[in-house]
């Protein structure tokens, strides 16, 4: 008996001091977040649809069946959600454009996060005139319309996957540098960063081992939820035709191609809508409860 | 022959206060108005005065933390003034500075380990295997067990902490250290712990201190001389027992009356200053301390009191010393 509670005391114990690291505590936190949960859940289902089912349902998302008979047809046993206008399996479609779509997704929110950080980071550290420079070019950036001039840029750059993650990073990394700009002016002035300055650090070594990681956190819940503001963008820019270019799918550009069919075949819209909105909810409920559970403040 | 390691002269930081539609300087907080003071090789100069009288300020200035607005340092009969903090770095081995925060002064987001390390690879001193090596070891010299260099600031107690700082300051074997109020934020039980470290490392490391702080027994206790500040001024400076024994300023001795004696039969008169410290954008005219001073008299509003040596190592800044 008395064994068994030095045990159960041992156990708690190992549990506690586990809680008592950083990640440890925040990732205890985010598992009692109901909403952050549901997110994660719904990432499972899409990240496993994406990635494992293609290694069930082994269909090629680019052949075509010939002939009007293969073309918009319902689900059957040989095509699970049906086929699309080209007579090709739309479930194929789904994997790949997926694939694509959350490819994008993670892409370009994080390069956009990092040159956010970078801007931030240079802006909120000197201060000054760099500031002053940096963040009215933040500010020109912002507002600028991003669509027509997209339209614009393609026609220079041409369109597919590479260019579009370019496009997304350039109008994507405004509001994180003046997330970690903000931040920066508050870190500069900690007591560690004028230690760091007494012994003589340079300011590139303040910025990435003094500052960057203290703002990481915030940049990481900035990033979760960027990634499914990236995959909108993404489907976005492919439904207005600058984006993913056919053959390949994209979740995008599967609907814009089903728009002309929305009457005919309602279904090839709604798969593709669906899946962008699961994925997109799914990446901002998580980063919600990520940014809560990084907040000690806030209780769980 | 004891040799001076580092001087103030007309030292003077200015912080400006910026207003109007076009942010133009409309006025400035005079935090360190031309000070002088000297520090010899080997000992400790106990910088005290009330808080937001310039003494943290002051150190910090000396070590080019700040950039003075004027006035000159010399540390080894070395104009540093002008240094650029590339010039800066080679020396900045030999100047260090401990804080008074033990929880904003640790980075939380690196092991201690590294935060003790860092200063050697600033300066890339040895092979990554002596760092550590030098890491672990001065653990060990402060008290702290060289296991928990992988441990976060977060898990270590406040005195711990401090020993954690003392650590940063010492690994690169300095010169001088600047104790910047090391102890205040501490319990009265650590306090010793943390004081008894500080001088058993200057005997040891030959260190020359700067001490910074507002509890005077503690500056007797740790000081060879002691430098008064009022009002970014230096008021009075001089030998430590001479300061506490022999005050000579009315402010010094405001401030020592204010000690309490463990002695309850002891009867003494204190005096109390009226009034608050008037603000650093506006010092009174004259003598800083004419506002509060219980001897003032007219000459005070006048004209600024020039710093006199009254005696061999004690210089006071008072028209009551003029007169006499």
């Amino acid at each position: 008996m008395a064994e068994e509670m030095v045990e159960i005391t041992k156990k708690r114990q190992k549990k506690s001091s586990e809680d008592y690291t950083y990640v440890g505590m925040v990732f205890h936190r985010l598992t009692r977040h109901k909403l952050a949960m549901a997110g994660a859940a719904m990432l499972i289902v899409i990240l496993l649809f994406v990635f494992v089912g293609p290694l069930i349902w082994r269909a090629d998302p680019n052949a075509q069946i010939e002939g009007i008979e293969g073309m918009f047809n319902a689900p059957s046993k040989a095509h699970p959600l049906g086929t699309d206008d080209y007579g090709r399996d739309v479930l194929a479609r789904m994997f790949f454009g997926g694939r694509i779509s959350l490819f994008i997704g993670f892409v370009s929110a994080i390069s956009s996060t990092m040159i956010g950080a970078i801007v931030g980071l240079v802006a909120g550290y000197y201060g000054g005139w760099v500031d002053n420079l940096l963040m009215r070019f933040t500010d020109a950036m912002l507002s600028m319309p991003t669509f027509p001039l997209l339209i614009a840029l393609s026609s220079v750059i041409g369109k597919g996957v590479s260019q579009i993650i370019l496009v997304i990073i350039v109008f994507g990394w405004m509001q994180d540098a003046r997330l970690v700009r903000g931040m920066a002016l508050s870190l500069k002035e900690q007591e560690y960063v004028e230690a760091a300055r007494a012994i003589g650090a340079s300011a590139n070594r303040i910025m990435w081992r003094h500052l960057f990681p203290n703002t990481l956190a915030v940049l990481i819940v900035s990033t979760t939820i960027g990634i499914g503001s990236a995959i909108i963008y993404e489907a976005s820019i492919s439904f207005l035709g600058f984006g993913v270019q056919a053959p390949f799918a994209s979740w995008g550009n599967m609907l814009q191609n089903a728009q002309q069919f929305i009457w005919k075949a309602p279904r090839l819209i709604i798969y593709p809508g669906l899946a962008i909105f699961m994925t997109v909810l799914g990446f901002n409920f998580f980063g919600d409860g990520l940014r809560d559970a990084i907040d000690p403040k806030l209780k769980l | 022959m004891e040799t001076r390691l580092v001087e103030v002269q007309k030292l003077k930081k200015f912080f400006p206060i910026k207003g109007g539609v076009f942010s133009t300087t409309v006025a400035s907080v005079k935090a360190v108005d031309e000070i002088d003071f000297f520090i010899n090789q080997g000992e400790t100069l106990g910088l005290v005065g009330e808080s937001g009288s310039g003494k943290t300020t002051a150190g910090r200035t000396m070590l080019k933390l700040l950039q003075p607005t004027g006035g000159k340092i010399i540390y080894k009969g070395k104009d540093i003034t002008k240094l650029t903090p590339n010039e800066m770095r080679p020396l900045r081995r030999n100047m260090q500075i401990m804080f008074q925060d033990p929880y904003g002064s640790l980075n939380p987001r690196m092991p201690v380990g590294d935060i003790i390390q860092e200063p050697l690879d600033v300066h890339a001193i040895g092979t990554r295997k002596e760092r550590r090596q030098a890491v672990k070891a001065m653990m060990e010299t402060v008290g702290l067990r060289p296991e928990f260099e992988k441990r976060y600031p977060h898990e270590f107690s406040g005195g711990q902490r401090q020993r954690i700082g003392v650590a940063r300051a010492l690994v690169l074997n300095p010169e001088l250290l600047v104790l910047d109020e090391p102890i205040s934020a501490l319990d009265v039980s650590i306090q010793s712990q943390i004081i008894n470290l500080l001088q058993e490392m200057q005997q040891r490391l030959n260190l020359t201190y700067l001490f910074i702080a507002h509890d005077l027994a503690v500056v007797r206790h740790m000081s060879d001389r002691v430098a008064v500040m009022y009002l970014g001024k230096i008021v009075e400076t001089a030998e430590n027992d001479e300061l506490f024994d022999h005050p000579l300023h009315p402010y010094t001795q405001a401030l020592l009356s204010a000690v309490p004696v463990p002695d309850p039969e002891v009867k003494r008169e204190r005096i109390i200053l009226q009034g608050d410290v008037p603000s650093p954008v506006n010092p009174p005219s004259g003598c800083h301390f004419r506002t509060r001073c219980p001897y003032a008299m007219p000459i005070c509003k006048e004209q600024e009191p020039a710093m006199i040596e009254v005696s061999p190592d004690h210089t006071v800044a008072c028209h009551l010393l003029t007169k006499k």
